[in-house]
């Protein structure tokens, strides 16, 4: 298990991140979402030993991760940039990686490259950006390694590829029970291939959740009464959000959705309607609570 | 998986980075070797043509720098190369993130340069070897030099290397690895040299550019061969370990600072405004520091022409904001660099005051006698040609003299006033003086009285003789012997070249006949002019090698020249002699000791 301890990283003045702190779950795909200059990006570098935190440690297993190669050998980092070396092919950056991970798998590199249909021969540095992701995704699951790391890894991937590559990963976390940390500043692209999800903000880590709890947890309710009422109606309900139009309200609640609904239907409604929320609308009724604007994309 | 420091994964990676580069090096220093080979050769052959006396011994070395210039350019090309992974954040990060320790990184890829550096010494070693074996006719490979060249070269590569990587491990832009690295490998050895030549300059006594330890420019190869001071200290080994021993300190530096470099400061010109700061003031004071050295001196002087002085500190303020401009690229960042310019002129002003104090210090020295423990005389090194007599003085005078009388007539010299005794003063000589704490060289100038006391004394030591009677071992490619033969009018006068096998006959021959002669006679015939009047006489020249020389700023080999005739030395002027009416041009192998 990774424990992240009251993480922070300052550029100068600037304090990318502060004070985070959360745990990722061995065989879990935990995503990660945050707008431009969350901290992301950062934070995935503190996780692979690449920046040093300035507060804080990252430790798998009880060992810090900082300058241990025996930890790094079982992480690999996917960037938001690829970088491969000074005219490498597939198969010179599979030899740099074969020697220096223990589990690389030619077989696989190999296989893969040709359902992704890239010539393992030929410089990587003229492929198209698209097709630099994927060859570095290729690598990094041919390398086999405990932890993946994906920095914005979607970006650049047509629909076909991106549902292509999200695959993979999903096979491999199943199949080695490997772990995956992902990161994204578009939660849909999250939603459905994630078990944990976390929330980014201008530094903080302001949400931390598992997906299915996130989605059961808040709720909305559309509900009328015949009298005129207000929000005090529900006192007793833990409500994020209450909007009302004539006389129908919408309710954002969080709690047990049957107890909340027996709750209202005893209030004698003439509408009652639970619907359930998106991950967008779950968070951005959770950002809202905590005082932070955040738009989804 | 253990913590290594180094792996063979990554070592190979390292040589790929820089593979090209060396190769394309490879051939320069391939065609550079062949170049000074054929250069020499055709010099050679055409000595050969026209008569027998050779070129200079020392060309070949000058041919040898556009080799050693290949290492110097090659040795910044490849460093810069192969870390240039620092300079780019995705290429940090990627090495950052495998599974190695920065100590494994760092030190695999400079294994991987060192061993470029190698092959393209190896390759400049082997063909060198090669090309003069195949011309072995004309010129003759000392193998000892090429070795030390070629040490001297790698060290001169770590050096380089070392102050790169030093840069390297704080900055993050080429501009700002190339400003940095050659403000570490110049700006302290300019400021010492310009120091020295300052004090060489306004005290007459001082000589030479050792007014403190490793002061002498020649001690740092690059910056000896760059700043044009000596093209001999290559192959001085003394050259050759200060070089390499402060490569290897910026080296275990940079480890250190590579290991602590943050990944993040790629692409930056410094990793914090603190470091820029420091950039910046280092920029501005490397111009500055150097006028006001020459300030100090000038005052000194009473030299009170200030006008060039306000150019050049101008120039050092533009250079300030220059540097900033350039690696910031924001011109607002100007003004919040202000303040720093305070710190320029502040650091301006202690460099004042110290090197006023090393000057006093400097103008001070040997002029007290009670302090002088002992002194010595030193070689002429600016001269080429000693007698044998001169020699054997100048070896005797390397002991330490503790005599107070002779310690007094120094003393007095260094306290004289040259202009004011001009017309009674007739010899400069150069003395060691060595006090409780430290040694300096200084030059004096004495009377006639006083240097025959100081020469009279050494003739009368036993060492005096045994270096007259034993004869200096002389390096055999370079001995060299005239003979002069006035045969009722006619004129006749021939140079020998001798080779190994006739260096050994002669030298025998002449020791036979010192011994028949008597010491005495030989030392009065070495004294004397008078062998020269004889109809019947003539010279060798043994050239010695007198690499200790260098360390007081002398040249690597001295001709020492005996004299001979047929009355006192008949033996070995009648063997000349036949060698001289046997010698011909086809046996002339011209030795190339410097390379």
């Amino acid at each position: 298990m990774i424990n992240v301890e009251h993480i922070t990283k300052k550029f100068d003045d600037f304090t990318a991140l502060s004070d985070v702190s959360f745990k990722v779950k061995e065989g879990c795909i935990y995503g990660m979402v945050g707008s431009n200059g969350a901290g992301k990006s950062t934070l995935l570098r503190i996780l692979n030993g690449i920046y040093k935190p300035d507060g804080g440690d990252v430790t798998l297993d009880g060992s810090s991760v900082w300058e241990s190669p025996e930890i790094k050998s079982r992480f690999f980092f996917v960037p938001d940039e690829p970088y491969f070396t000074s005219g490498a092919s597939i198969e010179r950056m599979a030899a740099m990686y074969g020697s220096v991970y223990p589990s690389f798998d030619r077989a696989q590199c190999i296989s893969l490259s040709a359902k992704f249909g890239l010539d393992t021969r030929k410089n990587i540095n003229t492929f198209s950006k698209g097709m630099k992701r994927q060859a570095a995704v290729i690598l990094a699951l041919s390398c086999k390694p405990d932890y993946y790391f994906f920095d914005e890894t979607f970006d650049g991937l047509d629909p076909v590829m991106r549902t292509h590559v999200r695959n993979l990963i999903s096979e491999d976390v199943i199949d080695r029970s490997a772990t995956a940390i992902l990161t994204s500043h578009s939660l849909r692209e999250l939603e459905d291939l994630c078990d944990q999800l976390a929330l980014l903000h201008k530094g903080g880590l302001v949400l931390d959740s598992d997906v299915s709890q996130l989605k059961t947890s808040l709720f909305k309710i559309q509900t009328a009464f015949r009298d005129g009422y207000d929000a005090t109606r529900f006192d007793g309900l833990d409500i994020v959000k209450f909007t009302k139009q004539g006389s129908v309200c919408n309710l954002i609640v969080r709690g047990d959705r049957d107890e909340v609904a027996a709750r209202i239907k005893a209030m004698d409604p003439v509408l009652l309607d639970i619907l359930p929320l998106s991950l967008d609308e779950i968070f951005t009724y959770e950002m809202e609570a905590l005082g932070y604007v955040f738009e989804t994309a | 998986m253990k913590k290594k420091i180094w792996d063979k994964g990554l070592y190979i990676e390292g040589l790929r980075r820089g593979r090209t580069m060396t190769i394309v090096f490879a051939i320069i220093a391939l065609l550079t070797v062949l170049f000074t080979c054929s250069s020499v050769m055709s010099r050679s052959r055409e000595a050969l043509d026209y008569t027998s006396v050779s070129v200079s011994p020392n060309e070949g070395i000058l041919y040898a720098w556009f080799s050693i210039a290949v290492f110097l350019v090659a040795a910044p090309f490849l460093t810069l190369r192969t870390f240039s992974f620092l300079n780019s954040r995705a290429s940090c990060d990627f090495w950052h993130a495998i599974p190695h320790t920065r100590t494994c990184l760092y030190v695999s890829f400079l294994s991987a340069l060192l061993t470029e550096y190698v092959f393209l010494l190896a390759v400049t070693g082997v063909s060198a070897w090669l090309a003069f074996l195949i011309s072995s006719r004309f010129i003759r490979l000392i193998p000892g030099t090429l070795i030390l060249f070629l040490v001297g070269s790698f060290s001169a590569c770590l050096l380089i290397t070392g102050a790169l990587l030093l840069a390297m491990s704080r900055t993050g832009t080429l501009l700002s690895n190339l400003v940095v690295g050659g403000m570490i490998l110049a700006v302290p050895r300019t400021l010492i040299t310009c120091i020295a030549m300052m004090i060489r300059g306004s005290l007459e006594q001082v000589y030479d550019l050792n007014i403190m330890p490793f002061s002498d420019p020649k001690y740092n190869i690059p910056f000896g061969f760059l700043a044009g001071f000596d093209t001999e200290t290559i192959r001085l080994p003394s050259s050759i370990l200060y070089t390499a021993i402060l490569g290897l300190i910026y080296l275990s530096l940079s480890l250190w600072l590579f290991n602590t470099r943050k990944s993040e400061n790629a692409g930056a010109s410094a990793p914090s405004r603190r470091l820029q700061a420091v950039c910046r003031i280092a920029v501005g004071c490397s111009v500055s520091f150097i006028v006001t050295v020459y300030l100090v001196g000038n005052l000194a002087d009473g030299y009170t022409y200030y006008l060039p002085y306000i150019i050049f500190y101008t120039v050092s303020v533009i250079l300030y904001f220059l540097y900033e401009l350039l690696t910031t690229k924001r011109a607002k960042n100007l003004i919040t660099a202000l303040p720093g310019l305070c710190i320029v002129i502040v650091l301006n002003v202690l460099l004042g005051f110290t090197v006023q104090g090393i000057y006093r210090s400097e103008d001070a020295f040997g002029r007290d006698a009670d302090k002088i423990k002992s002194v010595s005389v030193l070689s002429d090194d600016d001269r080429r040609t000693l007698t044998l007599t001169e020699y054997a003085l100048e070896r005797c005078g390397k002991s330490m003299i503790t005599d107070r009388e002779v310690i007094g007539i120094i003393s007095d010299a260094l306290n004289t006033e040259t202009q004011d005794n001009a017309s009674k003063l007739v010899a400069n000589v150069k003395v060691r003086i060595r006090t409780a704490f430290t040694a300096k060289n200084r030059l004096v100038s004495l009377k006639r009285s006083d240097l025959s006391k100081l020469t009279e004394g050494l003739k009368n030591t036993d060492e005096f003789t045994d270096h007259m009677i034993n004869l200096p071992d002389a390096v055999k490619y370079g001995t060299r012997a005239m003979i002069c033969i006035n045969d009722d009018g006619n004129y006749y006068e021939r140079v020998i070249d001798l080779d190994d096998d006739k260096y050994d006959v002669i030298r025998s021959l002449l020791k036979e006949d010192i011994e028949s002669l008597g010491h005495e006679k030989w030392l009065e015939m070495n004294f004397s002019t008078a062998g020269e009047r004889d109809d019947r006489h003539g010279y060798l020249w043994l050239e010695i090698d007198n690499a200790e020389a260098l360390k007081n700023g002398g040249r690597l080999n001295i001709s020492v020249r005996i004299p001979l005739n047929s009355t006192d030395t008949p033996k070995t002027f009648e063997k000349l002699n036949e060698y001289a009416a046997k010698d011909t041009f086809d046996t002339y192998e011209y030795p190339v000791p410097e390379y």
